[in-house]
This record gives C-alpha cells, structure tokens and sequence, in this order.
C-alpha cells in the first residue's frame, strides 16, 4: 500500500483524533495543564472524579475506554490477513481495509501511551508494550518497504512471474538447460550441426571440433546446470549479470559460431533464471516482514485480552 | 524501465503445467502460517497456565502486575495474597471489585489509622490514595488532586457540611494520643471545615486560630513583651532573656518542648519567704496530689523550719533547734499579725510588694522573693478551704489539624514567624503566624512546596504526635529496620 493523496482524509482524521485523545486524557489527568493553555473544559460525570483517584491510569474509565479501544484496533488489524484471503466477502474494499489498518493502528499509539498513563507496569504490560513496540516498528519498515521495493520490481524486473510459479519455472529452465546440454553432447564430430528445435535460428555448416564440445559440455555441467538447479546462487559466477555475460562471452570465444546460439539459448535461460532469483529476494523484502509482524500481531491480540481479563477480572 | 521481452501471454505460457499453484502454499506463506498459529497457541496455552497456576504461583502473578511493589511493602512484594484476596475467582459476568478486600488487608497491619471525619460523603478506599505497583522505590506521595477531589468540590462539600450538622459534636472532637501532652481544641465551625478551595495560597481557609480570633484559655499570667523587652530583666546564666530559654526543640527538633515553672521560671521566679534563708521555698505544687500542699507548708510553718534546721543547717540539739524556730517565726509575725494574713498575702498577692518577714530588695538585679501565688496565677477564694490555684494548662500543640516541624524552619529566626510576641502583653495572645505568613514561602510563588500532605494527613483524627513518631524511628534504628 502506497501512502499517497488519497490517505489525506485519514491522516488528518487520525491527526484530529488523536489530539481529540489528548485532550480528553489532560481533561481527565491534568486539569491545570489545560487552564494553563485556555483549553480546559468539563468532563461527563460518569467519567468520575479529576484528576482520577487511582494512581493507575489504566484502570480509570478513561484509562479503560482507551484500552478497550485500542483492542479493538488490535483485533481489526488483525483480521486483515483473514479479509485478504476472503476478498469476494461484502465486507468493503480490501483497500480501505489497508487505509484503516494503517492509519487506525497509528491513532492506537497515543490510546495505548494514555491507557498505560505512560508507565510500564509489570511484567506482563511491559511485555505487551514491547511486543506491541516491535510490531508498530515492522509495520512501519514494511510500509518504508513496500514505498520502494515495488519501483525497484518494476525497474529490474519486466517480466516479473506469479511468485508461487517460480519454482515451477526454475524448474521448466533446468530442463531446458539440460536439453541444449544433451544437444550440444550430440552434436557429431566435425559435422554439420542440425537445425535446432530450441529456436536458435537457422542451422550453420561449420566444422566443430571435439575440444569446444567438451569445453562447453564442461561449463554446462560445472556452471549453468548447477546454478539453474540451486534456488538462489547470487554467490554463483553466473548470479551477477557482468561474470555472467563474460563467462559466456569467453565460452562463445572458444567455440565455433555454428554452436554459439545454443549457448546465446543458455545464456537467455541464465539470465531469466537469474532475474527469478531477483524477483524471490525483492519477494522476500517486500513481504519478509509479515513473517514477524502478523504472527506477533495474533500473539498480541491474544496476550492484550488476556491482559485485559486479567486485570479487569482478577486484579481489579 | 526496459522493455519486457514477452508479453503477458508468453508469460502465462509458462504457467502452462501449473495452473493449480495456488492450491499448495509456498513454503513463504507456509512458514509464516505455522508461525501465526504457534503464536496464538502459545498464547493461549499461556494464559490458560498462568489462569490455572495464577492463585499458586507468585511469579505467575508477579508476571501480571502492573508494576513493582515499594520499598515499604517489600517484605510482602512476593505475597500477592497479603493484599489480594485469592478468595476472588475469575467471573466474566460479575467484576471483582477489591477495593474492600484490599482494604481489609491494608488494616491488619496499619490499625492505628482511622479514616477521616465522621462527616465524610465520598467512600475512599486506601487505594484510592495509596497506589501501589508503581515501581520499587518510594511509595508514590498522596496527590493534592486525592484531597480536591473533595475539599474542592462544591457539592461534595456542601453535602458533607450537611451530614456534619446532623452529628453530635464529640463525633468531631480531637482525641489526642496518650503521651501527657496538651492539645488546644478549637470549636468546631458550625459548617465545619468544608471551605471549597483549590490550593494553599488560593482560597484555603485562614488558621482558625486567627479567624475567629481563637484566644489561649490558660489562666497563667505571662507577658511576651515584658520578658523579651524590658530592661530591668536580670541576665540568665550570663545570657539576655530569649525566646530559645523557655522554648526548646523537643528529641525530633519538630516542636517544641513542654514549659515549666521548675525548668524555665523558677531561675528568676523564686519561691524563696525567708529573706534570710535562700533554700528555704515554699512547695511549688506540680500535680493534683500535691494541690494542699502550700497550705500545709504555711500552717506546719514551725515544723517546716524545724526541719530545715536539721536537714540544712545540720543543727541536733533541740535546744538549738527551738532557738532558731523561734527566731524566724518571731521575724515574720513581727509584720503578719495571725495565719489568715499570711495565707492571705502568700496566695492573694499579685506584685512583688510582698515580702515576708523582711524588707523588699533594693538592688534592681537582685533576685526577687517570693511574691506570691496570684502573681502568675489565677486565685479564687474560698469560704471553707484555702484559695483555689487554678491550674494553667499551657498547650503543647495548637494545630490539631495539621503538623509543623520547627527543625524544617531552623534557619530562620523565631520572630519572623512569631514577630507579634514583643508586644504580646497577654497570655490569651496566641502568638502563632497567620497563613499569610506560611504562604509568603509555601506557595508557587515563594517556590517552598505547599500540597496539602505538607501539612496535613488524612488520618489527623489523632492529633500529631512527634514522641509516638521518634520511639518508632528509635524502635527502627534499633531492629536495624529501614
């Protein structure tokens, strides 16, 4: 999701809601602070006595409509994952459902600082607070991410493939790297090589010698193959395009122009294979974060109304 | 951006053979689906073990406070039960509310606290006040906002003045502690103390004492003025006369010590009737038991120099004895005629005009003479008995409400509080500063602290007490406890 003029309502929605917290919050803790500022302004009744009597923020109505509120915020956002997997349900656009998990978990930080009344606790809230922490820090490098990793797809990687197909495809290009192998190994001795069914354009008469067979029979065993098997090998020669392109470059040197576009096949081969391994890491960034933040979400979601049971119901 | 190569078509091609991929999860969404679950699981299953073993385990619950416990309740910290009640089980339908129940447990150790005054409308609980499980250090100090909760709340207030109404007065009455000392009772107002006021320096009621022009009942006659100003006072152990002779900082330095007329007066105010005889007094009477006693003395006068004639002046021989009974006795009915004259002058003389037996001292820096009881004191015939001495009550504490430290104030002199008392004739002055006195500094603007628990405690129904407070800090010292 691309934060841009169309999250300018929610921003300032946000922006106004939170000062709207605020304001509650030093009306209901800090009176004087707000005669101080002209701002002062009566609380209902219900919201009981001001300053509060409890020296525990949380436990004071406010403090616990704060709370609820920002469960209720961490449920929602949590139930976005599930939202994404159900996208034909009537249950408004997935994209305002991503609008709101932003800009709705932004408003639960000052509902969370203000339910807490900026103090720790025990164990249990400072872990909460810390998980909590942790996952506004991943949503926000996963927001950063997806702000530039979709520029870096669309600049490096035209033919980008269904991410879950990429196996299926490394697999297709192993095959077809093992056949112009199996060509190339056929190929008769000062022969006449026949006109491929690979593409490779119309049959040259040339003569070819037994040492360039073997010579690119050796790459094709020792490098091409392994690195079209192996599911990343950015570590591999033929990883990066420029020792890709001149390792190619020094086999094609050595063999005679009748076989070079078998090898001008496999370099294709390499090349696509080696933006596949691209599109999976720019996968990995752009998505790796969720591996954290929605499995930590749920754990939060679960701890917060544990906590909530707990202190509501035990330790009230 | 480079130009795809192929387009979509050619793309989707490849997928020719594996069109159903997205019924088999990528090891990606796989991992990330397993890690969802494991999180949720081991957050259930946690909270259903913390639930179960939560009324067991101290670290269980220690792990859901919502902080650390203070220093003063450290010893019972790991002890939930001291202040919770594990009584109270989980019930969704029905919230716990423990305010009781931790109150309850609050009163099994802090028993000599009583809770405000009877005329109190709002229902505090100590924890109300008292907040724990904000951390390990000192307790947190009880907030001025605690107090205005009330005290500045109209209605509040106006209720309580109410109820206060429809009480008995000795449901107010200050019961001070048991430790000999005098407390000054002021009348309670009518409306009690139920001033609507938001801080100390704002509209907090001025000291009763001065407000209603509250006036000391003792009946002893003591002049301020004269004491400190006037010339023809004698200098004390080679000192000028001053406020720090009579009023000593009691072990606490918080107030002061009890007067009396052994340790503070009788250095000047001698009790001695023989002009001749230095060591020859008559009682000072300190105690109910003793309160015939100076009639005896005068009406056993003979025996009484008898005696002094043995123990002082170490005469046996009776003859010797008789001798010397005889001659004072003879000297003081050469200026009283009969016993009632002498009793009448002993009692009943107010100046030091007086002088039994002798002529009065014409040195000014001489030590006077006994010059009678009604001197200092209140004397009231009596047609049966001798004249009755009233007994004077001097106040040990004037604010019941409220406490004061002298050794906070040490650095500065008595009279800028206590200015008045060199023109303080009268013991009925209550030479005590007003509150625009106490605000000059305790206010914002003198920038000396001025919350309300400065001053006040909450649990003042016993008036303040600095000797119960220094044996506990002497009984701590000596256990080695903080």
């Amino acid at each position: 999701m691309i934060v841009d003029r169309t999250h300018v309502r929610w921003g300032i929605g946000t922006l106004i809601a939170s000062i709207g917290v605020a304001l509650v919050y030093l009306a209901n803790n800090d009176p004087e602070l707000l005669r101080k500022w002209h701002l002062d302004f009566p609380l209902p009744a219900w919201l009981g006595p001001v300053p509060p009597l409890r020296g525990n923020v949380g436990a004071t109505p406010l403090g616990l409509i704060y709370g609820t509120a920002g469960l209720l915020i961490f449920i929602f956002a949590a139930l976005l994952g599930w939202r994404r997997s159900k996208k034909t349900l009537p249950l408004g656009r997935i994209q305002i459902w991503l609008k709101a998990h932003i800009w709705l978990t932004l408003f639960s930080i000052p509902l969370v600082a203000f339910h807490c009344g900026f103090h720790g606790g025990g164990p249990m809230p400072q872990f909460l607070l810390w998980l909590y922490a942790f996952i506004m820090v991943s949503g926000f490098w996963g927001l950063a991410l997806q702000h530039v990793i979709p520029k870096l797809m669309q600049e490096y990687l035209p033919e980008e493939v269904i991410f879950e197909e990429i196996p299926y495809i490394r697999g297709q290009l192993l095959a077809q790297g093992a056949a112009i192998r199996e060509d190339i190994a056929n190929l008769p001795n000062e022969s006449i090589p026949r006109a491929d069914e690979h593409g490779g354009g119309a049959a040259t008469l040339a003569a070819v010698s037994p040492g360039a067979i073997k010579a690119a029979i050796e790459f094709i065993d020792g490098d091409a193959l392994p690195y079209l098997k192996a599911r990343g090998s950015r570590h591999s020669a033929l990883g990066k395009r420029q020792t890709s392109d001149s390792q190619f470059r020094l086999l094609k040197l050595q063999l005679p122009p009748n076989i070079q576009p078998l090898v001008e096949q496999l370099q294709d081969i390499c090349d696509e294979k080696r933006r596949l391994d691209l599109q999976t890491r720019l996968h990995y960034w752009l998505h790796g974060w969720l591996i954290v933040h929605a499995p930590a979400s749920l754990l939060l979601v679960v701890l917060t109304i544990v906590h909530a049971i707990v202190a509501a119901y035990i330790y009230a | 951006m480079p130009t795809p190569r192929k387009n979509q078509k050619q793309i989707a091609q490849r997928y020719a053979g594996n069109r159903r991929y997205f019924k088999n999860l990528h090891p990606f969404r796989r991992a990330r689906l397993l890690l969802a679950f494991a999180c949720v699981l081991i957050g259930v299953v946690g909270a259903v073990i913390y639930l179960k073993s939560g009324q067991k385990s101290h670290r269980a619950e220690a792990f859901n406070s919502s902080g650390g416990i203070s220093q003063y309740h450290s010893r019972i910290a790991q002890d939930c039960k001291q202040c919770h009640d594990p009584a109270v089980k989980i019930d969704l339908l029905k919230p716990a509310v423990m305010n009781a129940s931790i109150d309850a447990k609050c009163e099994v150790c802090h028993v000599q606290h009583t809770f405000h005054n009877p005329n109190t409308v709002v229902g505090l609980s100590c924890i109300d006040c008292h907040h724990e499980h904000l951390g390990t250090g000192r307790m947190q100090v009880v907030k001025d906002g605690n107090c205005l909760t009330c005290h500045g709340n109209a209605t509040i207030m106006q209720a309580s003045a109410q109820k206060g109404l429809g009480l008995p007065p000795t449901e107010f009455q200050v019961k001070p502690a048991d430790n000999g000392l005098v407390y000054f009772q002021p009348p309670r107002p009518a409306q009690g103390y139920t001033q609507v006021f938001q801080s100390f320096a704002g509209k907090h009621p001025d000291f009763q004492i001065q407000r209603d022009k509250l006036t000391d009942p003792n009946t002893l006659k003591f002049d301020h003025k004269v004491h400190l100003t006037a010339k023809d006072i004698p200098m004390v152990d080679g000192k000028k006369l001053d406020c720090a002779y009579c009023h000593k900082p009691d072990s606490r330095g918080a107030y002061m010590q009890s007067i009396s007329f052994a340790k503070n007066c009788q250095a000047c105010h001698s009790l001695q009737i023989d002009p001749t005889l230095a060591d020859f007094q008559i009682p000072h009477p300190t105690g109910d038991s003793q309160i015939n006693s100076v009639r005896d003395f005068l009406l056993t006068l003979p025996v009484q120099y008898a005696t002094y004639a043995t123990e002082k002046k170490g005469l046996t021989n009776s003859t010797q004895i008789a001798a010397f009974v005889n001659d004072r006795m003879t000297a003081i009915r050469q200026r009283i005629r009969q016993g009632a004259d002498l009793e009448k002058d002993v009692f009943f003389a107010d100046a030091r005009n007086v002088y039994l037996g002798g002529a009065a001292p014409t040195t000014p820096g001489e030590r006077a003479l006994f010059p009678g009881c009604a001197y200092c004191h209140e004397v009231k015939p009596s047609a049966t008995s001798e004249p009755l001495v009233t007994k004077p009550v001097t106040p040990d504490r004037w604010f019941v409400h409220a406490r004061f430290d002298h050794a906070a104030h040490i650095t500065m002199k008595c009279e800028a509080c206590h200015g008045q008392v060199v023109t303080s004739e009268k013991t009925s002055e209550i030479n005590l500063p007003d509150k625009a006195s106490c605000v000059t500094c305790h206010s914002p603007k003198g920038g000396v602290v001025s919350t309300c628990a400065t001053c006040h405690d909450y649990h003042n129904k016993a008036a303040p007490d600095s000797k119960v407070a220094s044996d506990s800090a002497l009984r701590q010292m000596m256990l080695g406890q903080p």
